[in-house]
C-alpha cells in the first residue's frame, strides 16, 4: 500500500504559475496573474462525468522571520468547475460570488480560471517600510478535499490527481 | 529485546493501528481532513503494520531457533501458533472473499443499466425539447433578421428591436457588428445599461453566416437562451450584422430542466465514482483484514507461549529432578490446573528433596558405621571373615589375610567350596567353617591345625549366625585368631617353670648328698677292708659324678629358663658365619663345610656372642648327625627372605644326614627331645630362645631326598642402623608370621 502511495503514476498535466504581475497602488498590492492550467485524463474524465472541480490559488506574503523566512497567505481563490450536460457548457464560479461564466470548452473554461486580474493583497509590512522589494509566493492546486467523498481515497493515492502545489516564487517591486 | 518482544509494545502497535484505522474510515469521507493528513494516517498504518509483522517475524524466528535446538516446549508452542493462526487465518480469509465479492456485486448492482439509461433518456429527452424552444426561437430571430435588413435608420432599427422584443418576449434585443461592437439595442430591465455580449466563438459563427442558439445557465436554477442570427444588408459590400436575443428559460421548463441534470449530473458522478469508491471500501477492508490477521498471528504466539511457559518450566523442572537436582521449585503465576500441577511438582520435589536429605544422611550414617567398623576390623588383633547364607565370602579384614598369608581381595563372593580349592593350605579351616554352616549352627568354636607356606599354625576360630535383614540374613561372621604362639609361649612357660623347679628342688639337696658322700668316704674308707674300700670308693665317686652332673644339668635348665640380656649391634651375618665355620674346620673329623653366602647382605641387629652360640649348636647338631653318613656334608646358606620388603634375612644349615623323624619335627625345639644318645636335650631349645629373643623364627625341615634343613629368619638393621623392628614387637610379628615348626 505504501509502496502503491509512493509509485502512483503523475499526470502529465499540472497546475502552474505563468506570470504575476504586482503594483503597488495606494498601499495594496494589486496582482494579475495567468495560470497555465490543463488537466489529466482522469480529472478531465471527472469533470465530464458532473464532478466538480475546485482550483484554489494562494498568494502568501514572504516575510523573514528570527530563523527562517516565513510565508503568510494572504490571499486566496477558490474556483469551481463543473460540466453542464444539459446544455453541455462548462460553468465556472468563484467562492463567495454569485456570478457564474459559462464556457462551450473547457479550455475556455481553465483559462478563464487561470486569469486572475485586479486581485488586492494586504501587505501593511512592505507598503509602511519603504522597502523596494518584496518576494510573494504563487501556488494553485487541484484541492482534494473538495472531491466528493467516494473519490478522495483514490485521489489521495493517485498521482492522477496531484495537480500544482508547488509555491513559485516572484518579486515585487514598488 | 526481551522487552521489545513482550506484550507492551504489541499492544501499544496494536492501539495505534487501531487508532489510525478508525480515523481512516471516519476520515475518508470527511471534508474537513486534508489529503496530507490522509496520506500520514496511511503511511503510519503502513509502518504499523510493518513494525507488527517485524514483531511477529522475529517472534515466529526465535521460536523456529528453539526448535531447531530442541529446546522443551518449543515444539508444541509452533504447534499451537500454528493451530491458533490456522483458526483466525481460515475465517478471516473467508470473510474477506466473501466480503470483496459482496463489495463488487453489490456496488455494481446499486447503478442498475436501465437506471442509467432513464437517466441518459430523460437527458436527451431533455435536449431535444429545448432543441425544439430553440428552433422556434431562431425562426421568430430570423424573422426579426429580415425586418431589420430593411431599417435604414437607427431610429427604424431601434424601433424593430423593441417591436421584435415585446412580440416575442424576449428581455434582450440587441444588434452587433461582425467585431462584437453594439449597434443597438432593446432590453426589458431598464438596470441593465450594458448589454450581453456574445463572445467571439459566436461572433466568428455569425461571420461564417451560421445561426447560433443556446441555452445557457445564468444561476443554478435558472438558464438562458440565447440565439444569435446574421442580419445581411440589402447593400451590397455591407457586411451582415449579429442580431442576439436572450430570454430565460420559462420556469416549469427551468425546473424540469434542472431536475434534469441534477439527476443525471449526480448519477453520472456515482457512475464515475464507483471504481474509486470500491476501491476505498476494499482499502479499509484489506487493512482491516490485514490488522486483525496480524494482531491475531501475534496473539496466537503469545497465548501460546503463555500457555506453553507452565509445561516448558514443568518439563525443565522434570528434567532437573531426573538429573538429581531435587530442590528445583518452579514459580506458581496462576491459580487454574496448570498452577495446580505446579504446586503439585513443587510440593512432589520438596518431599524428594526430603526423602533424599533422609536418605544421604542415612548413608553417611551407614558409611560412618561401615568406617567405624572397618577401622575396628582393622585394628583387631583377630581375623574376621563374614559370609553370606550361601557360604559366600562377603568381607575380610587385614587381620584375617595376615593370619591366613592369603590375599582374600580377589576372593570376595567364593563360596567357601571354591576357597577351599583356591587356598589348599587352609582347607581343614575353611572345611571347618563350611561343615558349621552346613550344619546350621547358630554358634561354633572350633581349634584347627594348618600347614602352609609359614609352617604349621593352630586357628582358633568361632563362628556366629548374623540376625538380619538383606545379604546380611542367614549369614555368618567368623573370628579366628593364630593361637599358634600362645600355645608355643605357654608351653614355653611350662618347660620354663619345670626348669626353675628342677632347679631349685634338685640343686639344694645335692650338695648335702655330695657332702655326705665326701664324708662316707673320708670317715670309712681307710677303716674297710681292700674289698669294701673298692665298693665304697666307687660308690661315692660315681655319687659325686652324678651329683656334678646333675649339677650341671640343673645351670643349664637355669640358664634355659633365665631371660637373657642381649647386646643387639649391627652385624654382618655373612662374617660371623666365616668366623664360627673357621673353628669347626679344624675338627678332625672328615666333614664338607660348604657356605653359599648371599652376597651384599643387609646387616642384622643380634648380639653376636648369643647368635654364635646358635651357629654352633646348630653346627654341632648337624655335625653329630652325620656321625654314620658318608660323605658328609654341611651347608650354610644365607640370603634375604623371599618376601619383598620383609625386613629378614635367613639363614640355613643344611645336612645330608637321615633327617629328623617325622614325628620329631613339631617338637624338635623342645627341651629334652633329642635323638642322641648323650646330650643334655636342650641344645636346640636354647638356640629357639635365642632366635625370639632376637625377634627371629626358624623351623626345620627335612630335605629331599635326605638330610634336615633348619631356618632361621632374622631381622635385619633398618636404616640409620637401628632394627626395623624392637625386639619385642619382634616377637609379637615373629608369632604372628608362624613358625613351620612348633
Amino acid at each position: 500500500m505504501l509502496g502503491w502511495l509512493l509509485l502512483s503514476p503523475l499526470g502529465v498535466a499540472d497546475f502552474k504559475v505563468h506570470r504575476v504581475d504586482a503594483k503597488h497602488v495606494a498601499d495594496r498590492l494589486v496582482i494579475n496573474a495567468v495560470l497555465d492550467l490543463s488537466l489529466t485524463e482522469e480529472t478531465e474524465q471527472a469533470v465530464n462525468h458532473g464532478v466538480p472541480l475546485v482550483v484554489l490559488t494562494e498568494f502568501a506574503v514572504v516575510e523573514d522571520g528570527r530563523l527562517w523566512e516565513r510565508r503568510r497567505v494572504r490571499y486566496q481563490t477558490r474556483s469551481r468547475l463543473r460540466y453542464h450536460a444539459l446544455s453541455d457548457h462548462y460553468i465556472v464560479d468563484v467562492a463567495g460570488s454569485e456570478d457564474i461564466e459559462t464556457f462551450r470548452t473547457l479550455s475556455d473554461a481553465l483559462e478563464h480560471i487561470g486569469t486572475l486580474k485586479a486581485l488586492v493583497l494586504d501587505w501593511p509590512s512592505f507598503t509602511r517600510n519603504g522597502a523596494r522589494t518584496g518576494e510573494i509566493d504563487v501556488r494553485s492546486r487541484l484541492d482534494i478535499n473538495a472531491l466528493p467523498a467516494p473519490l478522495r481515497p483514490t485521489a489521495y493515492l493517485s498521482g492522477q490527481w496531484q495537480l500544482g502545489g508547488d509555491w513559485t516564487r516572484w518579486r515585487v517591486e514598488r | 529485546m526481551r522487552y521489545l518482544l513482550g506484550p507492551v509494545p504489541a499492544v501499544v502497535l496494536s492501539l495505534v493501528l487501531l487508532a489510525a484505522l478508525f480515523l481512516l474510515t471516519s476520515t475518508a469521507h470527511n471534508a474537513a481532513v486534508s489529503a496530507e493528513f490522509y496520506s500520514a494516517l496511511l503511511v503510519v498504518h503502513s509502518l504499523g503494520i510493518i513494525a507488527l509483522a517485524a514483531l511477529i517475524g522475529v517472534n515466529l524466528w526465535r521460536l523456529y531457533r528453539r526448535w531447531q535446538a530442541r529446546m522443551i516446549g518449543s515444539r508444541m508452542t509452533l504447534r499451537l501458533v500454528g493451530m491458533f493462526a490456522l483458526l483466525v487465518l481460515v475465517p478471516l480469509s473467508v470473510v474477506y472473499y466473501f466480503s470483496i465479492q459482496f463489495l463488487n456485486k453489490g456496488v455494481d448492482s446499486w447503478f442498475d443499466v436501465r437506471v442509467e439509461q432513464a437517466i441518459d433518456d430523460a437527458l436527451l429527452l431533455g435536449r431535444t425539447t429545448l432543441e425544439s424552444i430553440k428552433e422556434d426561437a431562431v425562426e421568430q430571430v430570423l424573422d426579426g433578421a429580415s425586418r431589420l435588413a430593411d431599417a435604414k435608420t437607427s431610429i427604424a432599427t431601434i424601433e424593430i428591436l423593441d417591436e421584435i422584443r415585446e412580440q416575442t418576449g424576449y428581455t434582450e434585443v440587441s444588434l452587433y457588428t461582425q467585431a462584437g461592437r453594439i449597434i443597438a439595442s432593446s432590453s426589458q430591465e431598464a438596470r441593465s445599461l450594458v448589454p450581453d455580449t456574445p463572445d467571439e466563438s459566436i461572433l466568428s459563427d455569425i461571420r461564417e453566416g451560421q445561426v447560433h442558439a443556446s441555452l445557457e445557465p445564468i444561476s443554478e436554477s435558472q438558464q438562458q437562451l440565447r440565439v444569435v442570427v446574421p442580419v445581411f444588408s440589402r447593400d451590397v459590400g455591407e457586411q451582415a450584422r449579429a442580431l442576439q436575443v436572450l430570454k430565460p428559460l420559462p420556469l416549469r421548463y427551468a425546473k424540469l430542466a434542472n431536475s434534469v441534470e441534477s439527476a443525471s449530473a449526480q448519477f453520472k458522478q456515482m457512475m464515475f465514482s464507483r471504481g474509486p469508491f470500491k476501491f476505498s471500501l476494499m482499502l479499509t477492508l484489506t487493512l482491516v483484514t490485514l490488522v486483525a490477521t496480524l494482531l491475531a498471528v501475534w496473539a496466537a504466539i503469545y497465548v501460546s507461549q503463555r500457555l506453553v511457559a507452565p509445561l516448558q518450566e514443568l518439563a525443565e523442572g522434570t528434567r532437573a529432578v531426573a538429573e538429581g537436582n531435587y530442590r528445583k521449585e518452579l514459580p506458581v503465576t496462576s491459580s487454574d490446573e496448570l498452577g495446580v500441577l505446579v504446586e503439585s511438582f513443587n510440593d512432589m520435589t520438596r518431599r524428594i528433596n526430603k526423602a533424599q536429605n533422609a536418605v544421604r544422611r542415612s548413608q553417611r550414617e551407614t558409611e560412618d558405621q561401615r568406617a567405624y567398623l572397618e577401622t575396628v576390623l582393622g585394628h583387631l588383633s583377630s581375623g574376621v571373615l563374614s559370609f553370606d547364607r550361601r557360604c559366600r565370602l562377603l568381607t575380610q579384614n587385614a587381620t584375617a589375610r595376615q593370619i591366613l598369608g592369603t590375599e582374600l581381595a580377589g576372593a570376595k563372593s567364593r563360596s567357601v567350596d571354591q576357597l577351599k580349592q583356591d587356598f589348599p593350605h587352609m582347607e581343614p579351616f575353611f572345611s571347618s567353617i563350611e561343615s558349621a554352616m552346613r550344619a546350621g549352627l547358630s554358634e561354633w568354636q572350633t581349634e584347627v591345625a594348618v600347614f602352609g607356606a609359614r609352617g604349621r599354625q593352630t586357628l582358633m576360630s568361632r563362628g556366629t549366625r548374623v540376625p538380619g535383614k538383606g545379604i546380611w540374613r542367614g549369614g555368618y561372621v567368623v573370628v579366628f585368631d593364630d593361637v599358634t604362639d600362645l600355645i608355643r609361649a605357654q608351653r614355653d612357660a611350662a618347660w620354663g617353670e619345670v626348669a626353675r623347679r628342677l632347679a631349685h628342688e634338685i640343686k639344694n639337696p645335692l650338695t648335702p648328698i655330695q657332702l655326705s658322700a665326701e664324708r662316707i668316704r673320708r670317715k670309712y674308707l681307710d677303716k674297710l677292708d681292700s674289698a669294701d674300700r673298692s665298693t665304697l670308693d666307687r660308690a661315692t665317686r660315681t655319687i659325686a659324678q652324678q651329683v656334678e652332673s646333675l649339677k650341671g644339668m640343673v645351670n643349664s635348665f637355669s640358664k634355659y629358663a633365665q631371660p637373657a640380656q642381649l647386646q643387639l649391634e649391627p652385624t654382618e651375618l655373612n662374617q660371623l658365619v666365616q668366623d664360627v665355620v673357621e673353628l669347626h674346620k679344624r675338627d678332625d673329623r672328615p666333614m664338607s663345610m660348604r657356605l653359599d653366602l648371599a652376597p651384599g647382605l643387609p646387616p642384622i641387629s643380634a648380639d653376636r656372642d648369643r647368635l654364635r652360640q646358635v651357629l654352633n649348636n646348630l653346627i654341632i647338631n648337624a655335625r653329630d648327625a652325620l656321625s654314620n653318613t658318608d660323605g658328609p656334608e654341611i651347608c650354610i646358606v644365607t640370603r634375604n627372605a623371599d618376601e619383598p620388603e620383609s625386613g629378614y634375612v635367613e639363614l640355613c644349615i643344611e645336612d645330608n644326614g637321615p633327617g629328623v623323624p617325622e614325628d620329631m619335627l613339631d617338637r624338635l625345639f623342645e627341651p629334652y627331645v633329642t635323638t642322641k644318645e648323650k646330650g643334655t636335650g636342650l641344645g636346640l631349645a636354647i638356640v629357639k630362645r635365642i632366635v625370639e629373643e632376637h625377634g627371629g623364627t626358624l623351623w626345620a625341615e627335612n630335605r629331599s631326598p635326605c638330610g634336615a634343613r633348619v631356618t632361621i629368619r632374622l631381622p635385619r638393621v633398618a636404616e640409620r642402623g637401628t632394627p626395623s623392628i624392637e625386639p619385642n614387637l619382634k616377637l609379637v610379628k615373629a608369632s604372628k608370621r608362624g613358625e613351620k615348626i612348633a
